[in-house]
């Protein structure tokens, strides 16, 4: 590239190359920075979305917190559902509104309504059946209803499936069969419970007492 | 090569590329290509993601500051130690990581917003009762960190109290669950027994010497002799020296001098002030001006506790015509000293500046003490002028003896020197050890392989305030397995019990046998009633009573049980029944919110453990 050429050619060669380049080049700056915009944009509108449903959130929290150590007034109760609801409606893909309904749950547990609290605990699990999260609904969903008096349904629940909660369903489920005389099986119940509790390198802490008082003699 | 480039940058290729570093930049900035280049090894990743060296450094400290606030003094140093301290922090730091990917994946957010409401709410940034930006920017630089730095903590300290809560603050405990853990946990049982003491079968029990052997053989850890030293050491204590030191008759009388002096500055006065205080709303000119209109009253002779009533902005003292009592010279700070120090009894200062505004100051009077005589005092001159000689003396003799130790291939010599005499002290183990070598310094030399291994002398190890000792190993006797001959009377002692204990089970059994067969050939049973799980008994007793079956008709709950001290009772549970369950309403709603927080608390971590076991953590 050592050919010399006058000023006047070296500028005619850019102009040729801008009317051959130029649009294209003006399109993909445009198109980058189009995509910087929309990026940009769309980043600040998910930080807005989730950041309400976070001061929605938190606001619940502070005001179930500060209402601890007594029941839930009928007026306090209203004012939770109404904020859990409109997370449920407007920001019903956030954790946000899932974790509300727990806290749902509990504020309607702890106020004796099982059957509402049912229903909180029940829409955490249809979001999200498979996480963490889910199963710990579920677990809690089976605990109202055993409390409910529905024995039979929750045992349903609690069939074996693994997951982070199993040793705590399986405790569970020998709670509910030795309510219901089944002792025999309430013993394999917590045996397996003992066993997925070591395995997870855990223990609960009253489940020695509940396996000892269904203790059978030796040998039997 | 730019040829190149210009030739093909027409191509479709080259645009994207050109697109792609524009968009870098512009969404990430230049640091993402700087931090690529130069970083740090990051002291762990988790998932990919790096812990800072710096934010461990922080933890460090962090850990530090808590272990000494909850310590104060006496912080056993191994804690301190800087591997175990940093082990720990990685650890939490971990942890954090973890869960702040978990609240990235949830898309948990904490607004800006969020963040400036806690900062004004919390108490220690507030005056009262109200946020102030200078308190708030003090106690942050208190603790070195800057408002960013903080701002990022309380962020972290949301998102993850937002997961936390979640779990946690969404647990509760139903009536139903509470009174089914209260009646297992209350639950209270009634046993009759009947006793089978080892001591009553020793007699029988007449182990062979095979029997001892295969004791021997699975208890070997038993029967092991602990390593020993046998040290030689010398001393040094300034205790030693205070009878060696010759009193200086002259010098006591300079100290008595000294004493009467300090004592006669100390003298106490006792003071009166009427205060005119410069505050918020009041200025410098303004009290100056009404404590000079105060002074002039004073002047005209009315009355200094009248005044006082009056004038004074000191709540404590106007009322009680200013008095402040009396005071030795130092309370009250310089100005007001120096203002004292020229009054004679009764008269009154003009106004002095002091930090709280204007006083003017009344000497009331002045406590004479009449300085001890010289022969009251001496006896305590002469300890104090003891002390400090024999503290020098032991300085002088503590250095030499440094450098003698260091120098010499024995003990002997520097013991010479410095006139003391070689200690001796037989071979003993870190257990037996008793008076200088028991000392943890001492132990942890005599100990130390290193040190045996040299056979030098140690360094003055300091025992004690103004005592030191050098010690040297003379003996060295390595842990070893002890023979079954030198152990025989041990291991028969031991096999005799176990025999006699398996003659009391088998004792208790057929004792069983017979009841069962029988329910009325035992008619002296001894009875225990109302038994809880938290019975003032032997604890294996306890344990095994609540772990035995319940008694059902014609089919009673009959067991051998083995105490802690090897003793065996024979126990019928008579009966299970049900405890005193008096609980408050309010203690019932308290014990269930905590247990509830108990099992929330439990969820958590286990849900804390899924993701430590699930997640790639590197440790650098």
């Amino acid at each position: 590239m050592s050919e010399l050429r006058t000023e006047e050619e070296q500028l005619e060669l850019i102009r040729n190359w801008w009317k051959e380049n130029g649009k294209s080049l003006i399109l993909g700056v445009a198109v980058a920075a189009a995509a910087v915009v929309g990026w940009k944009a769309w980043q600040h509108h998910q930080q807005t979305y989730y950041g309400n449903a976070s001061a929605l959130y938190q606001g619940l929290v502070q005001g179930v917190a500060a209402a601890q150590g007594g029941k839930a007034s009928n007026e306090q109760l209203a004012t939770y559902e109404h904020v859990s609801e409109q997370l449920k409606k407007d920001y019903a893909d956030t954790s946000y509104a899932r974790f509300a309904a727990l806290l749902l749950g509990k504020v309607y547990a702890d106020a004796g309504q099982l059957d509402k609290a049912q229903s909180q605990l029940q829409w955490v699990h249809d979001q999200e059946s498979t996480t963490d999260i889910g199963e710990l609904a579920e677990l809690r969903l089976a605990r109202v209803l055993f409390a409910d008096k529905k024995g039979a349904e929750a045992l349903g629940m609690l069939q074996d499936h693994g997951g982070l909660y199993a040793p705590e369903r399986a405790e569970l489920r020998g709670d509910i069969l030795s309510l219901q005389g089944k002792t025999a099986e309430a013993r394999q119940a917590y045996m397996e419970a003992q066993a997925l509790y070591q395995e997870a390198g855990r223990q609960s802490p009253v489940l020695a007492m509940k396996l000892d008082d269904l203790a059978v003699a030796k040998g039997a | 090569m730019l040829q190149n480039i210009r030739d093909k940058s027409t191509g479709w290729i080259t645009k994207i590329v050109i697109g792609f570093i524009v968009l870098t930049f512009a969404l990430f900035g230049v640091e993402s290509l700087i931090s690529l280049a130069n970083r740090e090894p990051a002291p762990a990743t988790v998932n990919g993601d790096d812990i800072k060296q710096q934010d461990l450094s922080q933890m460090v400290e962090l850990q530090r500051r808590q272990i000494y606030n909850q310590l104060g003094g006496n912080v056993d140093p191994a804690m301190l130690e800087e591997n175990r301290l940093k082990s720990q922090a990685l650890d939490r730091l971990i942890d954090e990581k973890l869960l702040l990917q978990e609240a990235a994946k949830r898309h948990l957010t904490v607004p800006d917003m969020m963040v400036d409401q806690m900062i004004v709410q919390t108490p220690d940034f507030q005056d009262n009762g109200k946020f102030s930006q200078e308190r708030y920017q003090q106690v942050l630089s208190n603790n070195g960190m800057t408002p960013l730095m903080y701002r990022q903590l309380l962020q972290k300290q949301l998102l993850i109290g937002q997961l936390r809560d979640a779990i946690v603050g969404s647990s509760f405990m139903l009536p139903s669950e509470f009174d089914q853990l209260m009646a297992l946990d209350r639950q209270q049982r009634d046993i009759r027994y009947s006793e089978f003491k080892v001591a009553d079968y020793l007699d029988k029990a007449t182990p062979s010497d095979a029997d001892l052997k295969s004791y021997y053989d699975t208890h070997l850890k038993t029967y092991v002799a602990p390593e020993q030293v046998a040290v030689n050491y010398i001393e040094l204590s300034k205790d030693t020296f205070v009878d060696q030191v010759k009193v200086d008759e002259a010098a006591l009388k300079t100290d008595y001098d000294a004493a009467v002096e300090k004592l006669k500055a100390q003298k106490a006065r006792e003071v009166a002030h009427i205060l005119i205080a410069v505050n918020d709303k009041r200025d410098d000119v303004a009290a100056k001006a009404r404590a000079d209109e105060v002074e002039a009253k004073l002047k005209s002779g009315e009355d200094f506790s009248a005044l006082a009533k009056t004038y004074s902005d000191d709540s404590g003292s106007a009322n009680d015509g200013g008095n402040l009592g009396f005071l030795e010279p130092g309370t009250l700070g310089d100005s007001l000293d120096q203002a004292l120090e020229a009054l004679q009894v009764g008269q009154v200062s003009e106004p002095v500046r002091s930090d709280y505004g204007y006083h003017i100051v009344k000497l009331v009077s002045v406590q004479d003490k009449t300085p001890p005589s010289f022969d009251d005092m001496k006896a305590s001159l002469v300890k104090q002028q003891k002390d400090s000689k024999a503290e020098q003396l032991f300085l002088e003799k503590a250095e030499q003896m440094a450098d003698l130790v260091f120098t010499s291939s024995d003990l002997e010599a520097p013991a010479k020197t410095l006139g003391v005499e070689v200690k001796q002290v037989p071979l003993f183990s870190r257990n037996t050890a008793e008076g200088v070598v028991a000392n943890e310094k001492v132990l942890a030399k005599a100990f130390d392989p290193d040190f045996i291994n040299d056979g030098a002398n140690s360094d003055p190890i300091e025992v004690g305030k103004d005592h030191v000792v050098v010690i040297r190993v003379t003996d060295h006797k390595e842990s070893r397995q002890l023979a079954l001959d030198e152990v025989k009377d041990r291991v028969t002692e031991a096999v005799k019990r176990q025999q006699a204990h398996d003659l009391a089970v088998k004792a208790a059994e057929s004792l069983k046998a017979e009841v069962v067969k029988q329910p009325d050939a035992m008619s002296t049973w001894q009875q225990k009633e109302n038994l809880t799980r938290n019975a003032q008994e032997d604890p294996f007793l306890v344990r095994s009573i609540f772990a035995m079956p319940k008694p059902e008709e014609g089919k009673p709950s009959i067991e051998p049980i083995t105490l802690m001290s090897g003793d065996v009772w024979l126990v019928d549970l008579a009966k299970v029944h049900a405890g005193e369950q008096k609980v408050s309403d309010e203690q019932r709603q308290g014990l269930a919110s905590y247990l509830a927080g108990q099992e929330g608390s439990q969820l958590f971590q286990a849900f804390l453990e899924k993701l430590r076991t699930s997640a790639v953590i590197e440790r650098h």
